[in-house]
C-alpha cells in the first residue's frame, strides 16, 4: 500500500520563499478552494512529480508543471520571478516512512534526480538521516537499483510482472502505467477510463495493468505453461540419455535391451522389472550363471596338458571349424560392403548430374519466360512459321510422342532427386551396419585365433607343463563375466534413475493437468465477476442513467474493460454518465483488489470529480462510497466549492470522517 | 464370355504413352539462348560460321569437352579439335531465324538481330542465369576466328581424304 502523509512545496522568488505544507490522512481528504485557479492542481501535480509519475499528466520532467514552479508566481497584484522551486513528499508503505525530494527548478541539480530520505519530513534536519539519490526517466530506471521506480516498486512491496512490449521483447510493467488507473488527472483524466495512461511501448497496457492490479493468474499461467514445456523437454532428454548409456554398453558386450520404454511413461514396478538385457536370446543373469558354471568346470580340469590331450584335440578342431565359418561370413559381408560402397558412389554421381540438370532446367524455364516477354512464339510452344503447336523439344520425331513441359520436367527431376536421396540414406545405413558386423566378427575371430594358438601350443608342449588353454579360457571367461556384471549393475542403476524420472513425469503430468485449459482459472473468473458486480453496484449508486438494462453490462474477457452489449460502454454514455463510469470503475478496481488481496496500492487521487455538472446527490453518494472504503484506502479529492450545493454535500458527510484542507485564494503563501 | 473377363488375354489393352522427359540441352528456349550467347560473346561483327557454332555448342555439353576446347583455343588451335555436328543445333537455328532472333547473312554467316541482342542483354542482366555457359564462353571469347575455321576445313580436305 501507498500512503501520502504530507506534502511541502517551497518556491523561492525574488520576494522571498513562498510555500505550501499540509498533511494527509487515511481515508477521504478534500483539497478544496472557493475559486478556480487557486493552486489545487499545482499541489496534486507536485505529488505526481515527487513520485516520478508526471507522465500521467502528459510529459516528462518539470515542463508539465504549472508556471508557478517554473517562471512566475502571483502574489495579490504583484508578479515575482521564480528562482528556485522544489517539493517534499512524505510517503509510507504502512511500515516504513520515507521523504522524497525533487526539484523543479534549481541550477546545478538535475530535475530527473529524486532524493530519498529515510525518515519523515520532520527528521530531515537530523544529520543522521540517510539520503539516497535516485533517478527517473533514465533508460532502465525501472530495473536499475539506482532507478527511482525500482526503489518505489520495492518500497511498495510490488512485484511488477514481465510483459510483452510492442517490439516483442520482455519488459517490466511500468509503475507509471499502474498508477494511471489510480490518479485521475483533471485535464484529460476524465475523458475515458485510464485516458491518462502514458504510451510506453507495452502491448495492451490497460489489460496488463488490470491483470496486475487484480493479480489475475493469466500471466502466471502463461509462465507456468512455458515452465512445463521446458520441464517436459528436460525429462525426455534425461530419459533418452539413460537409454543411450545402456545401449552403448550393451552393444560393447554384444547384448540387446528388451522391454525398454522409449518414451517417458509413468512406470509401475513391474514395468521396471521387465526391462532386461539379452545375449543371443538368453537373459544376462542366466548368461552370467552359465559362464560361472563353465568357469567352475574348467577349474575341475586338471591343469596339466597330459591330462586332457584328447579334449584339447577335439577343441582345436571345433575352434578351427567355427573360425572357417566366421571367415566365410566376413568375406561375404565384405563383398556386400564393397557393393554398397559402389552404390553410394553411383548415387552420389547421379545426384550431382541431377543437380546440374535441375539448375539448367530452371534456367531454361526462365529463358522461356524471357522469350515470352519478348513476344517470341517458341516460348509459347507455337511454331514461328506456321503458328501450329510444337513440342518444346529439339529431338527428332518428337511430334507423335508427348513431351514433358519444362515445369513438369523440373518436378520430375526433383522427384528423382528426392528418391535418390532417400535411397542414398538407406545405403549409408546398410554400410554402417555391415561395418559394425564386420568389426564384431573380426573381434570374435581374434579371440578364437588366440584360443586356437594356445591349444596348439599346449598340444606341442611337453606333457608335464601347465595347459595354456585352460588359463586363457579362464581369463576370457572372467573378462566376459566382469563385463556382463558391470552391464547388469548399470542396468540396475539406470532402472532406479528411470523410476525417479517416471516419478518426475507423473508430477509433470499432474501439473499439466492443473493448468487451466481456459485462459482464466476459477479464481480469476471469481475476481472478474466480483469486479462486474461492484462496478454495476457503483453505477447504480452514482445514478448512472444512460443504460437501463444493467444486466447487459459485461466485463470484457479480452480487455477487462466494461462493455455494454459487446461495445465499449462510453459510446452509450452521456457526458456526465461517462464521469460516473470512471468513478465506478476506479472504485470497483480498488474494492476488488482489497477483497481479493490484489496489488492495488490503495491510494486514489481524483482531481475535480464534479465534471460535467454532475448532480449533487450523486456526488454525495460518491463521497459516501469513498467513506465506506476509508478504512483501507486513502483518497485525495481536489474540488472547487463554488456553489452552496457542493458545500452542503461535503458538510452533510459525518463529521471527522474526512479531512478538509482549505486552499486559500492563492495556495502559495509567503513564509 | 469368360474370356472377356480375363484382362490378361484381352486384345483391348491400351497403353497410354506417358510424356517423356527432355534433357535441358534439347529445349528450344535453352538452345536458342545458348546460341545467342555464343554469337554475342564469341563472335565479332562479321558474323559466325555454322561450323564454329556447332563446335562451341556441342562442346558446351560436358565440362571436359569445353575445357579441352578452351585449352586448344589458347594454344591457337594448333591441334585440330574434333568437330561434332548436332542436328538439334540446326533445328534451334531454324527456329531462331524464323523468330527473328538470329539473321543469316548473304555469305551464309550468322549474326544476332537487334531483337536477339535485347534478348541476350536481358539474359545477361540476370546474373544467376546460365552462369556456367557465360563463364566458359567468356574464356573462349573471340579466340576462335573465322580464318582458323577455314584452316580446319582445308585440313579436313587434305588429311581425311581416303583415296
Amino acid at each position: 500500500m501507498l500512503r501520502i502523509n504530507r506534502i511541502k512545496i517551497e518556491i523561492t522568488t525574488e520576494n522571498g520563499i513562498y510555500g505550501f505544507d499540509t498533511p494527509f490522512v487515511n481515508g477521504l481528504n478534500f483539497l478544496s478552494s472557493q475559486e478556480n485557479t487557486c493552486g489545487k492542481s499545482s499541489i496534486l501535480e507536485a505529488i505526481y512529480y515527487c513520485l516520478g509519475l508526471e507522465e500521467i499528466i502528459g510529459g516528462r520532467n518539470e515542463k508539465v508543471l504549472t508556471s508557478v514552479f517554473k517562471t512566475t508566481l502571483e502574489d495579490n497584484t504583484s508578479v515575482w520571478n521564480v528562482l528556485q522551486s522544489c517539493a517534499y513528499l512524505e510517503i509510507s508503505n504502512g511500515k516504513d516512512v520515507v521523504t522524497l525530494y525533487r526539484t523543479a527548478k534549481m541550477t546545478n541539480r538535475d530535475s530527473r534526480m529524486i532524493t530519498v530520505y529515510y525518515s519523515d519530513m520532520d527528521g530531515l534536519s537530523n544529520p543522521d538521516t540517510l539520503a539516497d539519490d535516485k533517478y527517473v526517466h533514465f533508460p532502465n530506471s525501472a530495473i536499475n537499483p539506482k532507478g527511482f521506480h525500482y526503489f518505489l516498486e520495492k518500497f511498495l512491496f510490488l512485484e511488477l510482472p514481465q510483459v510483452i512490449g510492442s517490439d516483442n521483447t520482455q519488459k517490466k510493467l511500468y509503475l507509471q502505467l499502474v498508477f494511471s488507473c489510480m490518479f485521475i488527472e483533471q485535464k484529460h483524466g476524465w475523458s475515458d477510463l485510464f485516458s491518462g495512461m502514458p504510451i510506453l511501448g507495452i502491448k495492451e497496457s490497460k489489460k496488463r495493468v488490470i491483470e496486475f492490479v487484480l493479480q489475475l493468474d493469466t500471466l502466471k499461467n502463461e509462465k507456468k505453461k512455458e515452465d512445463l514445456k521446458i520441464n517436459e523437454a528436460l525429462i525426455i532428454e534425461e530419459w533418452n540419455k539413460c537409454f543411450d548409456s545402456l545401449q552403448i554398453m550393451a552393444a560393447q558386450e554384444n547384448c540387446t535391451i528388451i522391454n525398454y520404454p522409449v518414451r517417458p511413461n509413468v512406470l509401475s514396478d513391474i514395468d521396471v522389472e521387465r526391462i532386461a538385457i539379452q545375449n543371443d536370446g538368453v537373459l544376462i543373469k542366466k548368461e552370467i550363471e552359465n559362464l560361472e558354471k563353465q568357469t567352475s568346470e574348467i577349474q575341475k580340469l586338471k591343469p596339466k596338458v597330459i591330462d586332457n590331450f584328447e579334449e584339447l584335440q577335439g577343441e582345436l578342431s571345433k575352434t578351427e571349424e567355427s573360425m572357417t565359418e566366421l571367415d566365410g561370413y566376413v568375406s561375404s559381408c565384405q563383398k556386400q560392403l564393397l557393393i554398397e560402397k559402389g552404390n553410394i558412389k553411383t548415387i552420389n554421381e547421379n545426384l550431382e548430374t541431377i543437380e546440374i540438370d535441375l539448375t539448367n532446367n530452371k534456367d531454361a524455364a526462365r529463358l522461356r519466360d524471357l522469350g515470352s516477354e519478348l513476344q517470341c512464339n517458341f516460348a509459347k510452344d507455337v511454331c514461328p512459321v506456321c503458328h501450329q503447336h510444337i513440342n518444346d523439344s529439339l529431338l527428332p520425331k518428337a511430334a507423335d510422342i508427348p513431351v514433358m513441359g519444362i515445369d513438369e520436367n523440373i518436378r520430375h527431376l526433383e522427384a528423382q532427386q528426392k528418391m535418390l536421396k532417400f535411397s542414398l540414406l538407406s545405403h549409408i545405413q546398410r554400410k554402417k551396419e555391415l561395418e559394425m558386423q564386420i568389426n564384431e566378427i573380426n573381434d570374435r575371430l581374434y579371440k578364437l585365433r588366440r584360443l586356437a594358438q594356445t591349444i596348439r601350443n599346449d598340444l606341442y608342449s611337453i606333457n608335464e607343463s601347465y595347459s595354456e588353454t585352460v588359463v586363457y579360457k579362464k581369463i576370457t571367461l572372467k573378462q566376459r563375466i566382469d563385463g556382463l556384471k558391470k552391464l547388469q549393475m548399470l542396468l540396475i542403476k539406470n532402472c532406479k534413475e528411470l523410476k525417479i524420472l517416471s516419478g518426475r513425469w507423473q508430477i509433470f503430468l499432474e501439473d499439466r493437468k492443473q493448468v487451466p485449459k481456459n485462459k482464466f482459472t476459477a479464481l480469476d473468473k471469481e475476481k472478474l465477476d466480483l469486479l462486474k458486480e461492484k462496478f454495476i453496484d457503483n453505477l447504480k449508486l452514482f445514478g448512472y442513467r444512460s443504460i437501463h438494462d444493467f444486466d447487459a453490462i459485461t466485463i470484457s474477457e479480452e480487455s477487462y474493460l466494461p462493455l455494454f452489449e459487446g461495445f465499449d460502454m462510453k459510446f452509450d454514455s452521456s457526458a456526465s454518465d461517462n464521469i460516473r463510469l470512471i468513478w465506478s470503475f476506479t472504485l470497483a478496481l480498488l474494492q476488488v483488489s482489497v477483497l481479493t488481496s490484489g496489488n492495488h496500492p490503495t491510494v486514489l487521487i481524483f482531481d475535480e470529480p464534479d465534471q460535467q455538472s454532475t448532480i449533487i446527490s450523486d456526488m454525495k453518494s460518491f463521497f459516501e462510497k469513498i467513506l465506506d472504503l476509508a478504512d483501507y484506502s486513502q483518497v485525495i479529492v481536489g474540488i472547487t466549492i463554488k456553489d452552496g450545493d457542493t458545500k452542503k454535500a461535503i458538510q452533510e458527510l459525518p463529521e471527522n470522517s474526512y479531512l478538509q484542507i482549505d486552499v486559500p485564494n492563492k495556495a502559495f503563501k509567503k513564509k | 464370355m469368360i474370356m472377356n473377363n480375363n484382362y490378361l488375354l484381352s486384345d483391348k489393352i491400351i497403353f497410354d504413352s506417358k510424356p517423356i522427359a527432355v534433357p535441358y540441352n534439347y529445349r528450344i528456349s535453352y538452345k536458342i539462348a545458348q546460341l545467342s550467347l555464343i554469337l554475342y560473346i564469341c563472335c565479332g561483327r562479321s558474323g559466325c560460321s555454322l561450323i564454329k557454332l556447332h563446335m562451341i555448342s556441342v562442346a558446351l555439353g560436358t565440362d571436359q569437352e569445353i575445357q579441352k576446347l578452351i585449352k586448344q583455343t589458347n594454344d591457337g588451335l594448333v591441334e585440330i579439335p574434333v568437330v561434332r555436328f548436332d542436328p538439334a543445333v540446326n533445328r534451334a537455328l531454324l527456329y531462331a531465324i524464323m523468330e527473328g532472333i538470329i539473321i543469316q547473312q548473304k555469305d551464309g554467316k550468322l549474326k544476332l538481330s537487334p531483337l536477339g541482342k535485347t534478348y541476350v542483354i536481358c539474359i545477361i542482366k540476370q546474373e544467376d542465369l546460365m552462369q556456367r555457359e557465360r563463364c566458359f564462353l567468356s574464356k573462349i571469347s573471340t579466340g576462335i576466328t573465322e580464318s582458323m575455321i577455314q584452316k580446319i576445313m582445308t585440313d579436313w580436305r587434305y588429311k581425311n581424304v581416303a583415296n
